[in-house]
């Protein structure tokens, strides 16, 4: 065995404690002693020297206790101390020569239980560190009274605050009871408002806020579960410190306060039943009960047990139980997991989303291996019927398992128009003005993986809203607007897609200023014959911003241009709606999943191009007469009465097509937030919903193309990116 | 004597604590106070500014008092900073990790001004040596 690495430890931590003055402790010296008695501790064991690892602990615990200034005798602390290094060198060195032992330990194990009053298994590799609570020493003075105003005032403006966004979280952890994060986002403001409140010698406050506080570490350490009745008793807290602080804010301004409206110690009561396990409301049967109907014990004997337990309120029942020997502690323990599983709901579990999407994507396979066996059957002149009949039969089974699958994603979009309402109020602060939030349709559902990508493109639109849009309350009382502005949060599905409109009612956005802006940055020439919706639409243009101060919100010229590529990213919409001195409206659509894309399939020589449809504006053969090649501008089709450029699609892709003119094959206009153009293709093939499949690591970003589809024919087809592909044909 | 005219950082995310904590360092005669609202800010303010003694609270969004005592311990320019942890817990094991860490001293709510300004003359005393 090597003994040298620990030896050479025992050596460095010898040296450190020389330096250590156990009645006047350096902290820092004390943390490097501990450190290193952690790495003894673990160097033992490892070597399964557990005569090293117990002394170790011991003397951690020695160390940890003066640290915290729990011991009383420095002295015997001190010598002890010594005492135990000198004692782990001598196993130290007698395992290097002998490769064991043979003194023992106990008597100096004892000596540390006296002094610490904290066991240590003997040879056990269990280092247990307590959490007792650090008696915390009575304050004599007070340095704060109610004299000291203005930090009553900070207290009581910034706790109401807090209280406010525990309520926010809180229902975000009853979405999600498992996430840790959300507790702890509930446990800060108690504690913080605690923290504070002792200094401040607000009692009751800091009474109330403590027993939450202590209610959600419980939470948090998973000791008890995160109940409906565990979120009412915390909201009611809250609603208590509220109403308390509410108090002191009127008892500063001399008004008269009716304490009695507050039942604190029911309050408390509360918790507590919560915090023993008790779950006060949700409908868990009690141990008795499960007892009863399992046919354990006999009603009688139950209610006779319960009568002798009535004495001692502490008391669990089953305890008694076991103790009367009525029970064995077995059938108690699987009643009390039964008891459990009551709790936990059982229409809901969780899966992990990987598996999910695993899931989703096999389905999509299944569904596209479908077309190629119907495509076969229908190139197959005799199938036969029976066949036939059976396939048609899987065939309507895998497309119910595809809409089954989708929904099996999707999520309501709640969680991010809460988090969307915190931002708002968040910024309305930063920019000092007032805002309320109305949400509407938070029960739409979307596709798991599209709400984070959504999430950003809709922050920029609410700081747009926030920073442009509503004005500075002195400026709405002026205009006869109310004094907050509202910012409304409108989700619903239309026609497979879902739509989140962002309305404020602020000033609208400025006609004449974007005008100008366009004109001055030569984005057109004359403002004539331009519609109000084709003149918002610059403001998704890069480079123009009609802010004139630069904040840190927005206002950098970037903004709005980033949403619309965000948004088309996702092969979403954006549209504007705004009302000079009224408000404006961004109408966002997006589809409602990344992984199927409906989309209209064309051809080009031998090669099949899918288009999303919801760029397709139309499609039509045009006259010869319609073909103008314009000089500076290049090729350009009539259609619908505007001239629109023409690109050949296989010019871009460099294949080899049927028709070379416009006239002789199809043309399909498509839309992008820059213009329409024109694509010519040799013909149409169909409409079709595809699974779309990326290209790969290797092919990932080539311009034009947005991914790969395999067809109904079992061929590939390649998924257009429109916005790209006008790159492409303008040579960017 | 210890020096009054040293810098100390103040990091807290309730506003009203900072205020708290910056009324009980004046009363031990400490003027040159600045505040962070989180561990984030915090190493901001370490690296724009020489602060002297760093006085953070544990319990903190995004970045907690035992995270920030952890990046200015591993960072190079700041690592000697002097650091007292705030702790309202009172909870051994979080004095622990706080020590394991390297802070060197800590203090639990609540406390008075002596006690705090005892603590920072005992932090700057020993940095002397």
């Amino acid at each position: 065995m090597n003994c040298d690495a620990m030896i050479s430890l025992l050596d460095v931590l010898a040296q450190e404690y020389l330096f250590l003055d156990c009645k006047n402790i350096d902290i820092p010296t004390a943390g490097k002693l501990l450190n290193n008695l952690e790495s003894i501790i673990n160097e033992s064991q490892r070597n399964k020297i557990y005569q090293l690892s117990s002394c170790a602990t011991g003397l951690s615990q020695i160390l940890e206790k003066i640290i915290l200034d729990m011991i009383k005798d420095k002295n015997q602390a001190a010598d002890l101390l010594e005492e135990g290094i000198r004692l782990m060198q001598q196993i130290a060195d007698s395992f290097k020569n002998t490769g064991k032992y043979d003194g023992s330990i106990q008597e100096f194990l004892g000596k540390l239980v006296a002094l610490t009053g904290v066991a240590i298994a003997g040879n056990e590799s269990s280092a247990t560190t307590g959490s007792a609570e650090i008696n915390v020493p009575e304050r004599k003075e007070d340095p704060f009274s109610v004299q000291d105003e203005s930090l009553m005032r900070d207290f009581i403006a910034e706790g109401l605050e807090y209280i406010e966004e525990i309520e926010v979280n809180i229902l975000n952890l009853e979405n999600e009871p498992e996430n840790k994060e959300y507790i702890n986002t509930i446990f800060r403001p108690f504690h913080s408002i605690k923290g504070v409140a002792s200094f401040l010698n607000l009692e009751t406050i800091r009474a109330l806020a403590h027993c939450l506080e202590n209610l959600l570490d419980k939470a948090r350490n998973g000791e008890i579960a995160v109940t409906a009745s565990l979120i009412d008793v915390v909201l009611d807290g809250a609603d208590a410190l509220k109403t308390l602080i509410g108090q002191l804010r009127d008892m500063l301004e001399g008004k008269k306060v009716d304490e009695s409206l507050l039942d604190i110690p029911a309050l408390k009561a509360r918790v507590n039943k919560i915090e023993q396990g008790f779950d006060t409301e949700v409908g868990a049967k009690k141990i008795g009960e499960i007892l009863v109907d399992e046919g354990i014990i006999s009603k009688e004997k139950l209610a006779q047990t319960l009568k002798l337990n009535e004495g001692s309120p502490d008391k669990k029942i089953g305890q008694t139980l076991i103790e009367e020997g009525i029970v064995k502690p077995k059938q108690i323990s699987q009643a009390l997991r039964k008891q459990v599983d009551q709790v936990t709901d059982l229409t809901t579990i969780r899966v992990d989303t990987t598996k999910l999407d695993d899931l989703i994507d096999m389905v999509g396979e299944l569904v596209i291996t479908q077309s190629m066996i119907q495509q076969d059957l229908k190139n197959q002149l005799n199938a036969d019927k029976q066949l036939t009949r059976d396939i048609s039969q899987f065939f309507r089974i895998t497309s119910t398992l595809q809409q089954v699958a989708t929904t099996l994603r999707m999520i309501p979009i709640k969680q991010t128009f809460q988090r969307l309402t915190r931002l708002v109020r968040d910024l309305a602060k930063n920019a000092g003005k007032s805002i309320s939030v109305e949400l509407i349709g938070e029960d739409t559902e979307i596709d798991r993986n599209m709400v984070d990508e959504i999430y950003n493109p809709l922050v920029h639109m609410i700081r747009n809203s926030v920073d442009h849009g509503l004005e500075t309350p002195e400026d709405r009382i002026q205009l006869g607007k109310s004094e907050k502005g509202l910012i409304q949060l409108k989700a619903y599905h239309r026609g497979g897609n879902i739509v989140i409109e962002i309305t404020d009612d602020g000033k609208g956005l400025d006609k004449n200023k974007i005008l100008q802006k366009a004109l001055k940055n030569g984005m057109i020439q004359s403002e004539d014959g331009l519609t109000d919706s084709e003149i918002y639409k610059f403001i998704f243009l890069p480079g123009l911003s009609t802010a004139e101060k630069v904040t840190d919100v927005s206002g950098r010229g970037v903004g709005m241009d980033v949403v619309r590529q965000a948004v088309e990213k996702l092969r979403g919409k954006i549209e504007i709606e705004s009302t000079a001195g009224f408000g404006t409206t961004f109408i966002t659509r997006f589809p409602l999943t990344l992984a199927i894309i409906d989309g209209m399939i064309v051809k080009v020589g031998t090669e099949s191009y899918i288009l999303p449809t919801i760029s397709i504006r139309q499609a039509l053969r045009p006259s010869q007469e319609a073909y103008t090649n314009i000089v500076g501008k290049g090729e350009m089709i009539n259609a619908m009465g505007h001239l629109m450029p023409l690109i050949r699609l296989y010019e871009i892709f460099k294949i080899e097509p049927k028709h070379r003119e416009p006239w002789d094959g199809i043309v399909v206009v498509v839309d992008s937030e820059s213009g329409s153009k024109c694509l010519l293709v040799d013909k149409i093939i169909g409409k079709a919903e595809v699974v779309v499949k990326s290209l790969g690591e290797g092919l990932k970003n080539i311009k034009g193309l947005a991914g790969g589809a395999i067809l109904g024919d079992g061929r590939i087809g390649l998924i257009i990116d429109i916005e790209g592909l006008f790159e492409l044909s303008e040579g960017r | 004597m210890v020096d009054k005219s040293i810098k100390i950082l103040v990091v807290d995310d309730f506003a009203t604590m900072r205020k708290v904590v910056r009324n009980l360092l004046k009363q031990g005669g400490y003027d040159d106070i600045v505040e962070a609202e989180d561990g984030v800010m915090a190493l901001k303010a370490l690296k724009s500014q020489k602060i002297d003694v760093v006085v953070s609270d544990w319990n903190m969004p995004n970045m907690s008092g035992l995270e920030l005592l952890k990046a200015v311990r591993a960072d190079a320019e700041l690592t000697k900073t002097p650091f007292l942890m705030v702790t309202a817990e009172a909870l051994q094991d979080n004095v622990v990790a706080a020590v394991k860490a390297g802070v060197n001293n800590y203090i639990v709510k609540p406390f008075t001004a002596e006690v705090l300004n005892e603590k920072i003359k005992k932090i700057m005393e020993s940095l002397a040596k």
